[in-house]
């Protein structure tokens, strides 16, 4: 029905007190929400000023060399740890995955909301090493700079540790949830896919993550007691804590993709209006690339592992690409022949697809062993994984958030300027991002404050400046978003219970979700993709 | 178990079962993260014996064997009443099972005795982690031979160090238990904390039962 | 009657009594053994019994064997991903000598004095 519920999770307690000890998952989802939005902007912020100085081949224009290490570090560190890995699960996944499984909240309300403090105390540790001078190592805290160097490395690493455990809870909250508190009639392959998604993900989370909070105790141990595990003066082994390290962070990027995944296939399933072609197959490639995500991680050290353990992970890095490209024909068989709606997600959709093939298929280039020497650590590396985390991970995100926007806040976001900000986004990414990849193949290394001196330093100076121009499409692009986005809470069109005709239950219960997420016990009477045999009405007018 | 005589029941589950279940797989997923924590220092350990596989064999000496085969004896023992108290709760005899969780808390007790025993020998003879150290020529100190000693000790307190950490934490949890227990929280009809906490308590055990050949029995 | 209701599988003394002195035997086998030199196999020995006590204790005290599979299905796979970190970690270990090796000496004929003299550092 077409209205804005009166009494909904928003308003069902209003003191503050009733926030901050809430069980309910909404609520807990949306304190996400509103916090790594914030560090989002924080890291943002870094990456604009880093791409300022980078303007002009000289150093020194706006950061010192030691500050502009800094700043690479906090922005990667800030990006991942504080960004990119809670954004899908632990705020978009908090709030939809109990409504979509038909159950009033997660298995253990109070594990999510101490999910959500540990969250807050190690982001708060990470801002008191922010605020103690930063670290400079790069967010890959390799030894032997890391355990020497005297920058704020204990606090960092001792704030990754934390936030960790924020990951594990909620990865434990949701193997559980998915497993033991479907709603009745819902078996496992009648679930959405973004359910999968969050399903292998999870799994991702409690495997891998205890290895980085090893790895950080590790540092810590090396850093106070000079225990000697990686320090070869004292028979210890750098290299080690890289193996340590990439263990936990490769398939790390598998929990930031993931989600993403799984909300692309929600969002192409419905504006196309078409049941999404080989729901098996997408199923079964998300629970493969959870494997074999965990089985590629010598392919960050190429350059610095023995020849043979680099041919394995060569090998398998090159399988590793199959599920995901088994992913992208089914996406792309879904659109065939669909009745396609451009609406704002099915344009973050869209972006996706591409954005991501050509993140993945220049991973290839850069797991291919005889590239990689030359591409390590160059400015190719760097435009590769933009593509994939921002072009892949944070433009799911943003295609879910505007998808999901309406049930988390029952009103509609402007249409226009929602198209407007995703086609920004699209031109301003590829011009920040394209430029990149070109002069990382000509040998621009990453992670330089100054470039000049060097052969090809005309040649990198257009590219940065291309790549600087881009960088302000996005800052602009998002503060467009910002300001339609906080104007639809209150002004916006009144969305109610499924403004876009979909499937999935989260959809068949009003608009914001009551405080128990349903007003009656929902029914299963279809799959979540069943386009082909039914029609919904939209509760908006198109 | 019915909910009705569950007075913890939780109201988001259907049923009290559904509780009992949902619990026991979150606490497994959690003994998942458990073991790949320790997985980071069985590998260390791994890469730096294949390393200097003299150097181990003779550091190990240092250690004694027998106290280690002790506090075997002693977690095993504990595992044991553990398990035992659950049963007892199991067939609603809370008073039995009171009377184990006191058995397992006092041999957690002894472990940790037997423990800093060993430790305080270590200290004595200089033998600590990374740069601390400074090998002692007393007559019951053992001499290491080969290189970097300190690798091995440094292994030895991290991974007893973080194993005596995981046994102080049951302690806290077995003792909330037996207060818990004391006040007749516990019926046939809900038990889930006690077997939450043994099968925590189990997996120090587990633990345990790879260090002690790993550390104490090389060679 | 909900579909997750079971019977719910109550372990006999008998059971738990033999489990633990089996555990027990096995740490007496083990201190038995360390009298005997294998040579290598010394360690796999070791892991074996290990192995053995650590799953008397799953199976038995942790109730694996009566409980929902997938509790043994997670715990089994993290076992096996940590074994898998162990085990590609030790081969990289063991082979990355011959890469610095082959590094070093190739850099040594390459880099002779002269080629350093006036140039730039950046």
């Amino acid at each position: 029905m077409r209205e804005y519920l009166e009494n909904n999770y928003l308003n069902d307690k209003t003191t503050i007190r009733s926030w901050l000890v809430t069980y309910d998952h909404k609520r807990i989802g949306l304190m996400y929400l509103f916090a790594i939005m914030f560090f989002f902007a924080v890291g943002g912020i870094l990456a604009l000023m880093m791409r300022l100085e980078l303007i002009t081949p000289a150093g020194g224009d706006l950061l010192d060399k030691n500050t502009y290490n800094v700043f690479y570090t906090l922005h990667g560190a800030i990006m991942i740890f504080m960004f990119i890995i809670p954004s899908v699960p632990a705020a978009m996944g908090n709030i939809i995955l109990p409504i979509m499984l038909g159950t009033k909240d997660v298995a253990f309300p109070k594990l999510n909301l101490a999910s959500w403090y540990v969250y807050v105390v190690g982001s708060a540790i990470g801002i008191f090493s922010i605020v103690s001078g930063g670290v400079d190592t790069g967010w890959t805290f390799y030894t032997p700079y890391s355990s020497s160097t005297d920058t704020a490395v204990m606090s960092m690493t001792f704030a990754v540790f934390v936030l960790g455990f924020s990951s594990i809870f909620t990865g434990i909250n949701f193997i559980v949830t998915i497993h033991k508190m479907r709603a009745p009639g819902l078996n496992w392959f009648s679930l959405p896919l973004f359910v999968w998604s969050l399903y292998a993900t999870a799994l991702i989370q409690i495997l891998a993550t205890p290895v980085i909070a090893v790895t950080m105790i590790l540092l810590i141990m090396e850093r106070t007691l000079q225990v000697g595990i990686f320090d070869p003066a004292m028979g210890g082994d750098p290299v080690l804590f890289q193996h340590f390290f990439w263990f936990y962070s490769h398939p790390a990027v598998y929990i930031m993709i993931l989600p993403g995944m799984g909300i692309i296939s929600e969002l192409i399933s419905t504006f196309s209006k078409k049941k999404i072609f080989g729901y098996t197959y997408i199923a079964a490639s998300t629970m493969a690339i959870a494997l074999f995500g965990f089985l590629v991680w010598g392919h960050h050290m190429f350059t610095s592992q023995s020849e043979f353990a680099a041919l394995i992970f060569s090998v398998i890095t090159y399988l590793t690409a199959l599920p995901s490209g088994v992913k992208i024909f089914n996406w792309l068989a879904t659109l065939y022949r669909a009745r396609i709606s451009f609406e704002a997600p099915m344009l973050y959709a869209l972006n996706f697809l591409l954005l991501f093939a050509i993140g993945g298929l220049t991973g290839i280039f850069l797991g291919t062993l005889s590239v990689d020497v030359m591409l390590h650590d160059t400015y190719f590396v760097v435009a590769h994984f933009h593509y994939v985390m921002m072009g892949g991970t944070v433009i799911a995100f943003l295609g879910g958030l505007h998808y999901w926007w309406p049930k988390i806040f029952g009103r509609m976001y402007s249409e226009k300027w929602a198209r407007i900000s995703a086609i920004m986004i699209f031109f301003g990414f590829n011009l920040t991002f394209i430029p990149q990849f070109i002069m990382g193949s000509l040998g621009m290394p990453r992670r330089y404050w100054q470039y000049d001196g060097l052969k090809n330093t005309d040649v990198f100076h257009f590219y940065h400046q291309l790549s600087t121009i881009g960088s302000w499409f996005i800052a602009l692009s998002f503060l467009i978003m910002l300001v339609y986005l906080i104007h639809s809470i209150k002004n916006g069109k009144v969305a109610g219970s499924n403004p876009w005709g979909a499937l999935t239950l989260e959809w068949q219960t009003p608009s914001p979700a009551p405080a128990h997420n349903f007003l009656e016990e929902p029914k299963i009477s279809h799959g979540p993709y069943d386009y082909d045999k039914i029609e919904i009405d939209r509760t908006i007018d198109k | 178990m019915s909910q009705d005589k569950n007075p913890y029941f939780q109201h988001h589950f259907v049923d009290s079962n559904q509780q009992y279940e949902s619990s026991k797989l979150g606490m497994w997923a959690f003994l998942v993260t458990e073991v790949l924590t320790f997985a980071g220092f069985f590998c260390a350990y791994a890469i730096y014996r294949m390393w200097n596989p003299d150097m181990f064999i003779n550091a190990h000496r240092a250690l004694d064997a027998t106290m280690g085969a002790t506090n075997t004896v002693v977690l095993i023992t504990s595992s044991l009443t553990m398990a035992l108290a659950i049963r007892y709760v199991q067939v609603n005899k809370p008073k039995v099972a009171l009377v184990h969780l006191v058995l397992t808390f006092i041999f957690a007790c002894t472990f940790l005795v037997i423990k800093y025993f060993e430790y305080e020998h270590k200290f004595h003879c200089g033998h600590l982690p990374g740069a601390l150290y400074s090998p002692q020529v007393y007559p019951d100190c053992v001499s290491i031979e080969g290189n970097n000693p300190h690798v091995f000790f440094s292994i030895y307190f991290m991974m007893t160090g973080l194993h005596g950490i995981h046994v102080v934490a049951g302690m806290v949890l077995i003792l909330w238990l037996i207060i818990r227990t004391y006040k007749g929280h516990f019926t046939s009809a809900y038990y889930t904390p006690v077997e939450m906490v043994g099968l925590f308590w189990h997996l120090v055990d587990l633990i345990w039962i790879y260090l002690f050949p790993l550390l104490y029995l090389i060679g | 009657m909900s579909k997750n209701e079971h019977h719910i599988h109550i372990t006999p003394l008998k059971i738990y009594l033999g489990i633990y002195f089996t555990l027990l035997f096995m740490t007496g086998v083990t201190l038995f053994s360390v009298q005997f030199d294998f040579g290598w196999f010394n360690i796999i020995l070791a892991m074996i019994i290990a192995s053995f006590k650590a799953s008397l204790v799953l199976l038995y005290f942790m109730h694996l064997l009566h409980d929902n599979r997938l509790n043994l299905a997670l715990m089994l796979g993290s076992i096996i991903f940590m074994g898998v970190f162990i085990v590609i970690t030790a081969i990289d270990t063991n082979y990355r000598h011959t890469l610095y090796e082959i590094r070093a000496k190739v850099v040594e004929e390459q880099a002779p004095e002269e080629n350093f003299r006036n140039k730039k550092s950046y």
